[in-house]
């Protein structure tokens, strides 16, 4: 993690709307980036930092729902749409789609800010939850396939001598392996195992 | 040879007189006597003869070496149990002649009593059945080849007393229906329910009348399918002429019954076809100058029963006069060079009607490349033909309508032009607004970055300039709307932007009622323009009338005609109505969230083009009617 200083990016097509916003969203203390299309926006380097994107809905490439659409898939920021129509049916799809906010310009600064602030706010949570889910799978990745395999019964609420009936060896040799998995994912009790293994996404082994 | 009581001791018989042993030796049998042990002690003259044994020989067992070695241990041991029980018999066997050949016998022996009623001995016969024994082995074979034959037989044959009883059934029968002879008794439960009662009406009626018996029935077999069976049966016959028996034959027809349905499922399928597709079939013999026609065909020409059909002038004589001599030397050509036939051609029924047909054939030619036939078939195309005129009609009406549309698509622009007036605007607006909050932003900041500042104000300056430049632009765009008059029906306009607003979902639940003065003389108006005017009044109305519920929603477009000659055309609505009418042909007034307040001030500009007035009155009852007024000879110079 590099500093936490959030950044907004604002995409629009009019010069006039991305000089006001770019000077607004300063004077409150934010990084500013502005790009006059989406292709403009999608090749651009991107700190790693929190952040939040101001979409004008219609932009002259791709339209702002497709790029909403495109972005999805990726671990963009979360969208604050802005537009000049302002139709009920794009605003609805939107929101459905996961955007912050859909504002009708004009639009006041405090409308502006408080959604960008709730946006970051996400972004932030995201990025911290990918982050954990990065140390994780980090960790999962240390294990051996034997112990993976074990891992399954553990967490599955198999006692070791169960587990070694199984898997056709000793009770020690999967106290053994118990002790390293423990140890490799950095579970400091059984209960955060679970709840580490749950995280990724792992399914206990159930009984026969 | 019936001895019970012989008058002198067994053993005595050697020393019988001459005169006595010379009977016993002529009588044309082969005669023997035993004692008591069974050994022979006396075996007649012809015995001899016949083996060609001595009497030495003979005596004793030893007669037993004539016998054919295939009988002997048989008839020996079947004569040592007559020997302990004491009881006569008789047993076939084969005997050596002196030749060496053999011969059936039948040997019979009779057990001989003395006078006190003890065992004295054993006499018999030998009967030479050779002859009968041979008939009665060849007709055994004859038996077995006959139930070999009728066991193989493909057919389930079986035979019946002359009251019905069945008294033989062959292996084929049995193994069909699963059943044993006796259960064949009550045969009727192995014929299907459907033909039961048919076969025993027919069965009993040839019992009792001799008529030999024919039916086609369904048989069950042993695993509960049914095939189709033929049977016959008829009655042999004494020479008195009473019956015998009867002798029956069914054979499984299950296959050829199953060629023939589909054959005539087929028939009738082909049959439909033709009906359906309106297509029948038709074949000229060339040789016998015969036309065979199917009936589609018939149906298709209105043929009579009766008429003959058969020649081809018949057929010709049907074809509409002008298409005869065309036709005629089409097919005459199609003889002559053996071409295909292929003609599109009109025929007049009796009635006069009129049909379209249209005809293929295709030449046959014999091995030696004579035409023999030419087989074809023929489409009565008049639905068609028929079809094809209304559609030429439709795509007329539809390209009338594509017109219309694409001048619709025309008029829609005006409220797609205010949606872009609307975005044009507010994209400054927003700006304007961004760098004013942005502008006092950092005037507030600690301490004030006045640059920044004095920056977002010069850009409010050019974003307010930059809005103003688009409403002058719009003005101007409104005002340069150019003209182009044309002498049009009003009512015709009013139809065509009706059709346009029935595609509006708002349409849906209003009911349109129009009066359209069909005496209104021609106006000179510019149509688009005509077009967007009553298209904006009646979506205007539309609105006005959607929020109603306590009322059924009411629209009427009314055009008629003034004293002094102007058109005039009324659209009212019983809407929710205007506070004050003359207002909202004000610029910029509006009653909806979304609305730019400009329709009716264009609406306005468009009727003073024409020199005409548009107003709006409040209605007695609820809603608006607006009123547009036009001069009918309008000024022409503009």
């Amino acid at each position: 993690m590099t500093i936490d200083r959030p950044i907004v990016f604002v995409v629009d097509d009019d010069v006039r709307i991305r000089d006001a916003l770019a000077s607004l969203l300063a004077s409150v203390g934010f990084d500013v980036v502005a790009f006059a299309s989406a292709t403009e926006f999608l090749g651009a380097e991107k700190p790693d930092a929190p952040a939040c994107l101001v979409l004008d809905l219609e932009l002259p490439d791709i339209h702002g729902l497709e790029l909403q659409k495109d972005l999805a898939e990726r671990e963009a920021p979360p969208i604050v749409f802005i537009t000049g129509h302002g139709d009920i049916p794009s605003s609805v799809k939107a929101m459905k789609a996961g955007a912050v906010e859909f504002l009708s310009k004009p639009f006041g600064d405090e409308e502006l800010l408080s959604a960008i602030n709730a946006g970051i706010a996400l972004d932030r949570s995201a990025r911290l939850k990918r982050a954990e889910r990065a140390e994780l799978t980090c960790r999962y990745e240390r294990l051996t396939p034997r112990e993976r395999e074990v891992l399954t019964f553990v967490v599955g609420g198999f006692a070791n001598k169960q587990t070694a009936d199984e898997l056709g060896t000793s009770e020690i040799t999967i106290g053994v392996h118990r002790g390293q998995i423990m140890r490799k994912m950095g579970a400091r009790s059984l209960a955060e195992l679970v709840r580490l293994a749950d995280k990724l996404g792992i399914r206990p082994h159930q009984s026969p | 040879m019936p001895f019970t009581r012989l008058p002198i001791p067994v053993d005595g018989v050697q020393h019988l007189d001459d005169p006595f042993r010379a009977v016993l030796d002529t009588i044309p049998a082969l005669l023997w006597i035993t004692d008591a042990a069974g050994a022979a002690v006396y075996i007649n003259r012809r015995w001899l003869e016949y083996t060609g044994l001595s009497e030495g020989e003979a005596l004793g067992w030893g007669w037993t070496v004539a016998l054919h070695g295939e009988d002997r241990v048989r008839l020996t041991s079947y004569w040592q149990s007559l020997l302990a029980s004491g009881e006569s018999g008789k047993i076939e066997a084969r005997l050596r002649r002196f030749d060496a050949s053999y011969r059936w016998f039948l040997f019979s022996a009779e057990p001989l009593h003395d006078a006190s009623g003890g065992l004295a001995g054993w006499c018999g016969s030998v009967t030479d059945i050779d002859d009968r024994h041979l008939a009665e082995e060849a007709a055994r074979a004859a038996e077995r080849d006959l139930r070999l034959i009728l066991d193989n037989v493909p057919a389930l044959v079986t035979t019946a007393t002359p009251t019905g009883a069945i008294d033989f059934a062959n292996r084929q029968l049995l193994d069909y229906v699963g059943a044993s002879l006796e259960d064949l008794q009550d045969w009727p439960q192995f014929i299907d329910e459907r033909d039961r009662s048919m076969m025993i009406e027919r069965w009993a009626h040839s019992l009792e009348s001799g008529e030999p018996f024919a039916a086609e029935f369904r048989l069950r077999r042993a695993d509960g399918i049914c095939r189709w069976f033929h049977a016959t049966a008829v009655p042999v016959r004494a020479p008195d002429r009473s019956i015998v028996r009867w002798y029956v034959v069914v054979i499984d027809v299950d296959d050829r019954k199953r060629v023939e349905d589909a054959l005539r499922q087929s028939e009738a399928y082909l049959r439909e076809v033709q009906r359906l597709s309106c297509t029948g079939g038709w074949r000229y013999d060339i040789a016998a100058d015969l036309v065979e026609s199917s009936p589609e065909i018939k149906r298709v020409y209105a043929i009579q029963p009766g008429e003959d059909t058969s020649r081809p002038p018949f057929w010709f004589g049907r074809i509409h006069p002008e298409d005869r001599p065309r036709i005629e030397a089409h097919f005459a050509r199609c003889l002559r060079e053996k071409t295909e036939y292929r003609a599109t051609y009109r025929i007049v029924l009796p009635d006069g009607a009129i049909r379209f047909q249209y005809a293929v054939g295709q030449p046959i030619t014999n091995e030696a490349g004579e035409l023999v036939e030419i087989i074809g078939a023929q489409m009565d195309m008049t639905e068609h033909w028929l079809a094809t005129i209304e559609l030429e009609r439709a795509s007329e009406a539809v390209r009338d309508l594509q017109m219309k549309m694409s001048r619709a698509a025309h008029i829609a622009t005006v409220g797609e032009l205010a949606g872009s007036i609307a975005h044009e605007v507010n994209q400054p607006l927003a700006a304007v607004v961004a760098n004013a909050h942005a502008c006092l932003r950092w005037l507030a900041a600690a301490p004030p970055n006045i640059d920044r500042a004095v920056e977002a104000a010069q850009r409010i300056a050019d974003d307010g300039k930059d809005a103003g430049e688009i409403v002058r632009k719009v003005r101007s765009l409104f005002r340069r709307a150019p003209a182009e008059k044309v002498p049009l029906d009003l009512n015709e306009v009013v139809r065509e932007v009706l059709l346009l607003v029935d595609s509006s979902p708002a349409r849906q639940s209003v009911l349109i009622e129009t009066g359209l003065d069909p005496d209104l003389p021609m106006l000179w108006a510019d149509r688009v323009q005509l077009q967007q005017l009553l298209l904006n009044l009646m979506l205007n109305a539309l609105e006005a009338v959607e929020s109603i519920t306590d009322r059924p929603k009411h629209l009427t477009v009314r055009s008629s005609r003034a004293e002094n000659g102007d058109a005039i055309l009324q659209i009212a609505d019983n809407g929710i109505g205007l506070h004050d009418p003359e207002a909202a042909f004000e610029p910029f007034f509006t009653t909806k969230e979304k609305g730019m307040g400009l329709g009716l001030a264009i609406c306005r500009s468009i009727v003073a083009a024409h020199s005409g007035t548009l107003s709006a009155a409040r209605n007695a009852g609820a809603g608006t009617t607006f009123t547009i007024r036009l001069p009918l000879q309008a000024d022409t110079s503009s």
